[in-house]
């Protein structure tokens, strides 16, 4: 049977290098994520390239907003982690 | 009641802008509104539409995407994806973390949700139906960058079906205006769309002044 009890864990007592090694895993992942957020916008542009029809000035404003969004968390767990 | 008095003004307008459409050789019906916002589902006669596949003269007449219901099942996955950090936040595990991790958890999660909405709600947007009146379009974005538009002129159509079936498709006015053509493309689907009585009407008297154009000699 699985036990789904966690009340146990105490992470401050786990070793410096375990987030040493989790920021980075974070850092690497928020990277490739930004790649991602590049690749919607991308798309976008193909897509509203594709068909214009008065409402693709708001949905590039959100992929935008998207990209900055990821752009922000990347840095922040640069700073903050 | 008998008018008393009916403004100059308006009827003047209002011809000229049948007129405008007779001039194309179309007629366009008044039963169908325009309902002037571009993310209707069912948009007929769009105000301002540029599409790739399109002729410069070819007129956009029905642009049809799927029904806003069928959004429901995204929606509710989104809804509960905005509340689940609120909900987390009283689970061990995650209080357990140090504060800057927990941020940061947050901040992807939230991250994660906005794309899940952007590339539901452009897969609904953009995964559109196109009635010209030259040709039918049926535009797919199969993933985030590979695009698909089959096309088939509506000459060659010669059958449409009707498929509604179920409750809410019933209660909700919507189905599958399947397509059969003489064309490469022998199926053209458009699935979920609204009103699919009045899309197959309008495929029938499009298929027909199709039909006096070729008699006439009009055809393009």
């Amino acid at each position: 049977m699985i036990d789904f009890n966690f009340g146990n864990i105490d992470f401050s007592e786990l070793d410096p290098a375990f987030w040493l090694t989790a920021k980075a895993i974070v850092i690497i992942g928020l990277f490739v994520y930004l790649v991602f957020a590049g690749v919607i916008i991308r798309q976008t542009k193909h897509m509203t390239d594709t068909l214009e029809i008065g409402f693709e000035g708001v949905i590039k404003v959100f992929a935008w907003l998207h990209m900055l969004f990821a752009l922000g968390t990347f840095v922040a767990a640069f700073v903050i982690l | 009641m008998v008018d008393v008095y009916v403004s100059g003004k308006t009827n003047l307008k209002k011809e000229k802008k049948e007129q405008k459409y007779k001039s194309r050789g179309k007629v366009k019906h008044k039963i169908y509104k325009n309902t002037h916002n571009p993310i209707a589902a069912f948009n007929y006669y769009p105000d301002r539409v540029k599409f790739i596949a399109a002729d410069s003269k070819e007129r956009i007449i029905l642009i049809l995407r799927r029904h806003p219901i069928t959004n429901i099942r995204w929606g509710v996955v989104a809804f509960f994806m905005l509340l689940a950090p609120f909900v987390l936040s009283f689970v061990e595990p995650v209080v357990a973390l140090p504060t800057n991790f927990q941020l940061i958890v947050f901040l992807i999660w939230y991250m994660i949700t906005l794309a899940f909405i952007i590339e539901e709600f452009l897969g609904w947007y953009f995964n559109v139906n196109i009635i010209t009146d030259e040709r039918i379009f049926d535009v797919d974005f199969v993933n985030l960058i590979y695009r698909e538009i089959t096309d088939a002129n509506i000459d060659q159509i010669q059958d449409v079906t009707v498929q509604v079936g179920g409750v809410l498709r019933t209660m909700f006015n919507y189905g599958d205006v399947v397509i059969q053509t003489a064309s490469e493309v022998p199926r053209i689907e458009f699935l979920a769309v609204p009103r699919p009585d009045d899309v197959a009407r309008i495929i029938r008297e499009l298929r027909i002044e199709e039909e006096q154009e070729r008699l006439e000699g009009r055809t393009r």
